[in-house]
């Protein structure tokens, strides 16, 4: 009985969670679509989120090729189909690991920031003083920051996949020897615009979740400092599995496209 | 208990926020229940309370941060709850708002955080020069030009307190709300920012409500008291005459 009614009571938070968000997405595109564009604080934010993230990213996305191509060459070499390791190596990283890793990564770095971020001018009165200032904080402070991660999360992944192409190729030279032009054609012999497209779209999407719960937990944190920290929390662990979510959705809209 | 009016001493002055039977619960607990109060232009009020009472509560109401269940909030002639977004912040550039906790921007320099309610001020501020100007002359009246380089992380308790006082005068508000303007100071920088607040209200002409339960600023500097009590407003009067009550829960807190 107990566990019952526990199951309602999370299933009833769980749905007013849902309309919560889907109540904060849609007040932000009324006031991303409304004036004044706050465009200093959007470049500042894209600043933050874009390029103070490239390291990370890039220093991921540099393992994570090696790794793809040291792990899968022992097996490749085994049937004799090494000369498909960089094609392999390129359609894996573009339509799928990239995307993912970027934005889990962002999702770690990125939205826990905006979380803590916004929690802790939420609990010291930032925002308030913003609101009283007659400063719009949702449009300046949301807005923004929802609309930076939207927009630099299909850069860091592109770059991601540079990157991660890079590291898939030293390994490649240093195993076998391969010459970077032969590397490169034969990743783009394979690859297509039907696998780029949607990985670049899908980034869009990600970008969004990110900025969205990240903004949605930091802007409505309470409790004092220890809602800083739930916030923060909760903004990574919700849009990592959103993340996924959303990745199943875009592998499901692509593969019908496929199809076609 | 003598009416408003009658209590201060610039009556002939108009009445510049006027609330009637405010009524607000917050969390299943009625916090406000009818709570009256009247500012007049120029006066220095002091509205104190325990510790939960709702004074807090009560100034949140006042600029339009919470609305109240029922009652009527008035202030320069504008009803607050019946205001629209667009209203309520033109409202609010003639309204000043210290924080308890001063909230400066974290991210923001002092001059950041001076400048950042002129952003769209473009008929107070044209150009650059005129900005750093008036940055440089709040800062002065508040004592502290040499902090305009600053982070607020580098401040000091009294410094953050007097940026913060000095980035609501920036706008030339006609009422400013104090909310526990000494609250974590020590008590020789409660008397400077006390001090400070009545040299403000002479200087730049302005009326003060403040919230606070630091009988020292309702010595030194108000005009009228205002007592809440249970979300009412229990007793209002002068400093010495609310002193000299035999109430016994006036007497509690003198």
């Amino acid at each position: 009985m107990n566990y019952w009614s526990y199951l309602r009571g999370q299933l009833k938070q769980f749905v007013l969670t849902v309309g919560d968000v889907s109540f904060f997405t849609g007040r932000f595109f009324k006031e991303a679509l409304s004036p004044p564009v706050e465009f200093q604080e959007f470049l500042k934010q894209c600043y933050m989120v874009g390029y103070k993230s490239l390291p990370l990213v890039a220093i991921t996305s540099l393992i994570m090729g090696m790794v793809l191509t040291l792990q899968t060459r022992p097996t490749l070499v085994d049937f004799g189909a090494v000369s498909l390791m960089p094609s392999m190596v390129g359609i894996s990283i573009v339509r799928e690991i990239g995307p993912v890793i970027t934005a889990l990564i962002c999702a770690g770095k990125v939205s826990s920031g905006i979380g803590a971020e916004l929690g802790s001018m939420r609990v010291t009165e930032q925002i308030d003083a913003m609101e009283v200032s007659g400063t719009n904080p949702f449009k300046f402070l949301v807005v923004t920051r929802i609309q930076a991660t939207t927009v630099t999360l299909p850069v860091l992944v592109i770059l991601g996949d540079a990157v991660g192409l890079w590291g898939s190729f030293l390994v490649e030279n240093v195993k076998g020897s391969v010459s970077f032009t032969l590397f490169f054609n034969l990743v783009f012999d394979y690859l297509t615009y039907g696998d780029l497209i949607p990985s670049i779209i899908k980034s869009f999407f990600f970008g969004f979740a990110i900025g969205l719960i990240g903004c949605y937990k930091g802007y409505y944190a309470e409790r004092g400092t220890a809602g800083v920290g739930l916030a923060a929390n909760a903004a990574v662990v919700i849009t990592s599995m959103l993340l996924f979510f959303i990745d199943f959705l875009a592998v499901l809209v692509a593969d019908i496209f496929y199809e076609l | 208990m003598m009416k408003s009016e009658e209590l201060y001493m610039g009556k002939d002055q108009q009445k510049i926020i006027e609330v009637i039977q405010l009524f607000k619960t917050l969390t299943g607990k009625h916090v406000l229940k009818g709570f009256d109060l009247d500012l007049y232009d120029g006066e220095c009020l002091v509205v104190i309370g325990k510790s939960g009472a709702g004074k807090t509560v009560l100034i949140r109401c006042l600029v339009g941060l919470m609305t109240g269940e029922s009652g009527k909030v008035n202030i320069l002639g504008k009803s607050i709850p019946d205001l629209n977004q667009k209203e309520l912040d033109e409202l609010r550039m003639h309204i000043g708002f210290l924080f308890q906790g001063s909230a400066l921007y974290d991210s923001m320099s002092v001059r950041e955080n001076l400048a950042f309610p002129l952003r769209r001020q473009k008929k107070i501020v044209t150009n650059k020069d005129a900005l750093e100007k008036l940055i440089r002359e709040v800062l002065a009246s508040v004592g502290l030009e040499h902090a305009i380089d600053l982070m607020p992380e580098e401040l000091s308790g009294g410094m953050k307190r007097r940026i913060a006082l000095a980035r609501t005068l920036i706008l030339r508000p006609q009422i400013i709300f104090y909310d526990e303007p000494t609250t974590g100071l020590d008590p020789i920088t409660a008397r400077e920012i006390i001090n400070l607040i009545g040299v403000i209200q002479k200087k730049y002409k302005t009326s003060s409500l403040i919230i606070t339960h630091d009988l020292n600023i309702a010595k030194l500097i108000s005009n009228r008291v205002v007592i809440l009590v249970d979300g009412k407003n229990y007793a209002e009067g002068t400093y010495q005459d609310l002193k000299a009550s035999n109430d016994d829960v006036i007497k509690a807190f003198f």
